[in-house]
């Protein structure tokens, strides 16, 4: 994404629905962990449906891909209703890139490593109003004000987490950016 | 959240619990897991709140307020780590119940409390 170390650039609107595609075609990372992994700091979800087959229920060694576990994790919190299917997450994170509201974010984040280091990155976003956007976000629930946010990283071509969050709260993520620029 | 108290209660003191091992071993951490481990700690720092008000409407205001102040100290004991390794500040650890930076009295008495771990055991 060259785009980012432009600071004058301005993009047209076919660009930017290319960008918005190319975000929202892209895939979670392949890794795949057992529960245990993904959510040894984090919500206890033992005993829920396995958000891609729902006959089976969650177990600390049930594997779970990159995407399985988002889409179980962010139900959990209360983003998503109760037996959210791992395609009905992704379908709504791929809708709102279609959305006409949808935000563009680009710029470049800090990623962790090692203890307390951190090295640049590329980062892209999509940040759309649910409410505003119903006719392509069908599942997520929210309220007035809630958007959906979806983070891209650029040299791995996967995303990163596709989540609610209120629209006060909506900024942080990409305000911490160094040359975040956004896109309407 | 969709998440019954219960469940809640035995997240966040799971991973409260997890925590000085997960630090212990940071560097044998796939990085990719930083940021997940910070988010959904971040979320279970923000839901106290709503913990708090389940726990109103269940009755069980004085057990809950007990466990979530455990929880609060040994997250207080890790503040230099929840900075450092996660990017929390103090203030996510310390927003419940109105708690708030200046408010050293209140996190003395937290860590106080914690300092004797056998004092409530409802909440082992």
């Amino acid at each position: 994404m060259s785009l980012i170390d432009d600071q004058d650039i301005t993009l047209p609107p076919v660009r930017r629905l290319e960008l918005l595609r190319h975000i929202a075609a892209a895939s979670f990372s392949d890794e795949t962990r057992p529960v245990r992994e993904w959510s040894r700091v984090g919500p206890y979800v033992v005993g829920r449906s396995h958000p891609s087959n729902h006959g089976e229920k969650l177990t600390l060694e049930t594997m779970l891909t990159s995407v399985e576990w988002h889409a179980v994790k962010h139900t959990a919190q209360g983003e998503w209703p109760e037996g959210t299917t791992t395609d009905e997450y992704v379908a709504d994170m791929r809708g709102s890139a279609e959305s006409p509201f949808a935000v563009l974010h680009v710029g470049r984040d800090r990623v962790a490593y090692g203890r307390g280091q951190s090295r640049p990155a590329s980062r892209a976003g999509i940040c759309t109003d649910i409410q505003s956007s119903r006719a392509h976000v069908h599942n997520v629930l929210s309220e007035p004000g809630h958007h959906l946010l979806t983070l891209y990283d650029p040299s791995r071509r996967r995303i990163v987490t596709s989540y609610r969050i209120e629209a006060a709260q909506a900024a942080k993520p990409v305000d911490r950016w160094t040359n975040h620029r956004a896109f309407r | 959240m969709n998440l019954t108290l219960d469940e809640f209660l035995r997240s966040l003191e799971r991973s409260v619990d997890e925590l000085p091992a997960l630090f212990a071993e940071w560097d044998a951490i796939d990085p990719e897991l930083y940021d997940l481990y910070a988010s959904q700690l971040g979320w279970l720092l923000r839901a106290r709140h709503e913990a708090t008000a389940m726990a109103t409407g269940q009755g069980r205001v004085i057990e809950v307020a007990v466990r979530l102040a455990f929880a609060n100290a040994k997250l207080l004991r890790l503040r230099d780590s929840l900075v450092l390794l996660m990017g929390l500040d103090l203030d996510d650890i310390l927003q419940w119940h109105g708690l708030q930076r200046q408010s050293v009295s209140i996190s003395g008495a937290v860590d106080d409390l914690a300092s004797n771990d056998n004092r409530y055991p409802m909440a082992a």
